[in-house]
């Protein structure tokens, strides 16, 4: 990439504590820089307001109606939508001057910063430049490609969590009606491993708790997060906690800012007071050590029952509404303390104090994140997460349950709208009552075989709704050759970014409107529906003028591409669809469980929820109870001399997009090409503050991938972890090292060794 | 901690007594103080109270529910603490006795001074008058909610689970 950092490396203390008046000033500083004062103050003041448009970033949940904040959305929040808001343009004279190639050697975060864009734009076979093109002829291009496929699954068509109920159930139904079921989506990335394994155990692949619950829980594990830079809005969540009586332990590789101390900006004692503590707990663990740290928990608690029988576990629940539990316990006090101890890093008396908290707490949940999800031993982990509920009955009651916080705000929604390669028969079922066609019933590709399958040639058309897939994606190199190889990469987007510089032989940028945008069609003014990581579905409505005239909306996009590639094959109102979106959710409420009357119930302020059966005492498992597993797994194995990495987010940075090259929380200043190591192994490997390596992982296949340049800097992480931002080091994580049962990439376990830069 | 203790005897069956008292959305018809109750999940209800010009909400948690039994809730407003419970017992000839038992924990468990406890004795009095009247008048509760609850959780569900989607969410 020719634009290197924006300043040279400097490196201050990690911050203790995370939001406060800094918090609000580089929000504001950020959106001022992108746009006016009075967009600012419109996009801000409406956002996550009954009404107004939902945060693009996370899906962490809103207060309800009554309830929320002026101010109701955080630093991150803030920048994003803001970025999406800019007054910044990309024309088509900005494609006549950057040709693809040039586009392609950009960095991440220069791309995103060039603005919004504005038409359609057409990269033709053998040409190396973007040139404009009409709608029509867009869409009638990727039709003709697509009925000219040998078969439909030579298609893939992939999402992304910014995009809306409404889009995602329209891709949902063209790709089912153009005859396939590839619909990789972001989610593969990021808690596939969580819905694989609470499906499994408890018949949901959802989280059972509501932000009241967390209000009124006795105790908080936050597992492998890091809230203070992926759900802020998290942060209010845990002190209203704290004020209530709970506790907090925290568990994580790294001291994260946001999990030491919040200054609420809204409150006094967060401006101009020392702010609450987060976290009464900090285990620093070993990356992957989740599981063993909950199997050794598991069996102080069976032992704490052994010692005070009835007293610990909650007999009666696990009698009469779990199965498996023998096998279990059988399994879990065979685990060996010399094996809980070297896996997690930790000691025993760490783990015991969590013990005692727990048998101090009527009510616990349990948070957790992509520290969990990105693991080959993830579904396993999260398995054992369950069972440690299950023991003492922390599900289905006020205050208890389990708590995966998604990242994206609409990564939830897209996958209950259908967006699966493996919906069940039942939806299918009822969709092909609703539109009197036949879905396909073979399983489609997820996102790491679509790479798979692009790279051998099978899919030959890449559709992107929304999103950054190239960036998103594990081994960058794999990747970006399978997307070159594809006949045609067509990526409807708001934003720049590198999925536009690496494509097909044929490329389409497709505008869309942002979230920020009023959407008005034939019927007048739209609005769209998300659903947040606590099944609440609300609307989401935007109030600025589009960045061009030229912008069609997601729902318009497909509508029309749908009409255009099955030429009335299927009878579906594609057009009524593009014309009023109510007509849509009327389809939705007869096709998706839980969506009956769905305009009526997401007009009401706040939305609807979506109830959860763990919390009515179902638990649709075939057993028809709550499951206890016996897990095995470990993270990947670490060779002497090598290093056991994790890939992150910097604080200034949103899912693939750097705002900026600083990370202030971790004391990051004007690179971010860094490795963060801890001080006892800089010695072991030979290294010292500032050496510039090449980092270099380990797979079985004997590939080199070598992500170079970085500089190292001591920093509190367990020996033998150490840290470093994506998507710069995506490049390290083999396609092929997943996560058993989910396929989800193994992010955060990669195998790396530190080699001396070439100089 | 203050108890506040009365009862009422209803000329209904237990079994219309309990469904009525159950039917927890209901009680803005027939209970002066309260403005609105909404269910969000069996075991979780948020009400509105109003005394005079002031209006509170708070969230109540269902401990127990047992059919034609026992209900007790606890209220999860940090401030204003209480708990309390309502049993049903069937009497002769058709009759209930429905006893409300209140536990008043007051301002962040500062206690309720006696007054106060007398104007709530005198209100909860009041409110079981208006339930009589109200239950006896409509005479059938109607279809509603027969589950089991204990410790907080619903142990039988006695209808259909939740319509939701029930497939792996990433």
């Amino acid at each position: 990439m020719d634009d290197g950092p924006e300043d040279d490396l400097s490196v201050t203390p990690p911050k203790e504590c995370a939001a406060g008046l800094p918090a609000v000033r580089h929000a504001l500083e950020y959106s001022l820089g992108q746009t006016s004062p009075r967009r600012t103050a419109l996009t801000l003041l409406t956002m996550n307001q009954v009404d107004g448009t939902d945060c693009p970033g996370c899906a962490w949940p809103d207060p309800a109606p009554g309830h929320r904040h002026r101010n109701e959305y955080c630093e991150n929040g803030a920048k994003h939508i803001n970025d999406e808001a800019t007054s910044r343009r990309v024309t088509r004279d900005f494609f006549r001057r950057h040709s693809v190639s040039e586009l392609s050697r950009r960095s991440d975060r220069w791309l995103n910063q060039q603005g919004r864009l504005t038409e359609p734009m057409v990269k033709r076979p053998g040409s190396d430049h973007y040139e404009p093109i009409s709608w029509h002829d867009a869409l009638g291009l990727v039709a003709t490609e697509l009925t000219s496929l040998g078969s439909p699954d030579e298609a893939a068509f992939y999402t992304s969590g910014r995009v809306s109920n409404e889009a995602a159930f329209v891709l949902q139904l063209f790709a089912r009606a153009f005859g396939t079921n590839n619909l990789p989506d972001c989610s593969n990335f990021c808690h596939e491993s969580s819905g694989a394994a609470l499906h499994e155990t408890l018949g949901v692949g959802k989280g059972t708790v509501t932000l009241l619950d967390l209000e009124h829980a006795d105790l908080i594990l936050v597992v492998g997060q890091n809230p203070g830079t992926n759900h802020p809005r998290q942060l209010s969540a845990l002190e209203q906690a704290k004020l209530n009586g709970a506790r907090i332990i925290a568990v994580n590789p790294l001291p994260e800012a946001g999990l030491l101390r919040f200054k609420n900006p809204q409150k006094p004692r967060g401006v101009i007071g020392s702010g609450t503590q987060i976290a009464d707990r900090l285990l620093q663990i070993r990356l992957g050590g989740d599981l063993a740290l909950f199997q050794a928990l598991n069996r102080l608690l069976l032992e704490a029952e052994d010692e005070r029988p009835g007293t610990v576990l909650d007999q009666d629940f696990i009698r009469s509404s779990t199965t498996g539990f023998d096998e279990f316990a059988e399994h879990v006090r065979a685990t060996t303390w010399k094996e809980a101890c070297a896996r997690t890093g930790l000691v025993r008396a760490e783990i015991e104090a969590v013990r005692d908290e727990v048998l101090r707490s009527e009510r616990v949940i349990v948070c957790w994140a992509m520290g969990l999800t990105q693991h080959r031993h993830a579904v396993p982990t999260i398995r054992e997460v369950v069972n440690f509920l299950l023991l003492r009955g922390n599900l289905g009651r006020t205050g208890s349950g389990a708590c995966p916080v998604r990242g994206h705000s609409n990564v939830q929604g897209d996958r209950t709208m259908g967006v699966w390669e493996r919906m069940p028969d039942g939806f299918l079922d009822a969709l092909q009552r609703e539109f009197g066609f036949d879905p396909p019933r073979a399983h489609g590709l997820d996102s790491v075989d679509t790479i798979r399958a692009m790279r051998a040639g099978r899919v030959k058309v890449f559709l992107g709704l929304a999103g950054n897939f190239v960036r998103a994606a594990p081994d960058s190199a794999v990747t970006e050759e399978a997307l070159r190889g594809c006949r045609l990469t067509a990526h409807v987007s708001t934003k720049l970014n590198r999925s536009h510089a690496v494509c097909g032989d044929t490329a389409l940028i497709l505008p869309t409107l942002g979230r920020t945008e009023r959407d008005v069609q034939e019927s007048g003014e739209q609005f769209v529906t998300v659903e947040d990581s606590m099944s609440e579905v609300h609307a989401s409505r935007g109030r600025l003028e589009p960045a061009s005239r030229l912008l069609l909306s997601e729902v318009a996009i497909l509508s029309r591409l749908a009409r255009m590639t099955l030429d009335g094959t299927v009878d579906v109102p594609w057009d009524a669809f593009e014309a009023d979106y109510g007509t849509l959710r009327d389809r939705i409420s007869r096709v998706v469980p839980g969506f009956h009357d769905f305009n009526a119930r997401v007009a009401r302020p706040g939305g609807f929820c979506l109830p959860n059966p763990v919390n009515e005492g179902v638990f649709p498992t075939p057993e028809g109870k709550a499951v206890f597993t016996a897990n095995v797994g470990d993270a990947q194995p670490v060779p002497p001399g090598h290093l056991l990495l994790q890939t992150l987010r910097s604080h200034d940075q949103w899912n693939t997009v750097p705002y900026t090259d600083n990370d202030r929380y971790r004391g990051i200043h004007g690179d971010r090409r860094v490795v963060l190591v801890c001080p006892d192994d800089l010695a072991g490997l030979g290294l010292a503050e500032g050496d510039r390596i090449d980092l270099v992982s380990v797979w079985t296949d004997g590939v080199e991938r070598r992500a170079p340049g970085f500089e190292v800097v001591p920093y509190p992480t367990p020996a033998g972890c150490a840290a470093a931002y994506y998507p710069e080091t995506n490049v390290l994580v083999p396609l092929d090292s997943v996560a058993d049962v989910s396929n989800q990439p193994t992010s955060k376990g990669v195998v790396v060794r530190l080699e001396p830069a070439a100089p | 901690m203050s108890v506040v203790t009365e009862m009422v005897q209803v000329a209904v069956p237990v079994r219309t007594a309990y469904d009525q008292w159950t039917q927890f959305e209901s009680f803005p018809r027939f209970m002066s103080r309260v403005g609105k109750v909404t269910q969000e999940r069996p075991t979780l209800t948020h009400w509105t109270i109003r005394v005079g010009p002031l209006r509170r909400g708070f969230h109540a948690e269902v401990l127990e529910q047992h059919p034609d039994a026992h209900v007790s809730w606890r209220s999860l407003d940090r401030h204003l603490q209480h708990h309390g419970s309502v049993t049903f017992q069937s009497l002769a000839l058709g009759r209930t006795t429905v006893t409300v038992r209140l536990h008043l924990v007051g301002w962040r468990g500062l206690g309720v001074p006696a007054p106060l406890r007398a104007v709530v004795r005198r209100m909860v009095r009041a409110e079981l008058g208006r339930f009589q009247e109200y239950v006896e008048g409509v005479g059938d509760a109607g279809e509603t909610w027969r589950g089991t609850i204990h410790d907080g959780r619903v142990l039988q569900l006695q209808k259909e689970p939740p319509d939701t989607p029930g497939w792996p969410h990433g």
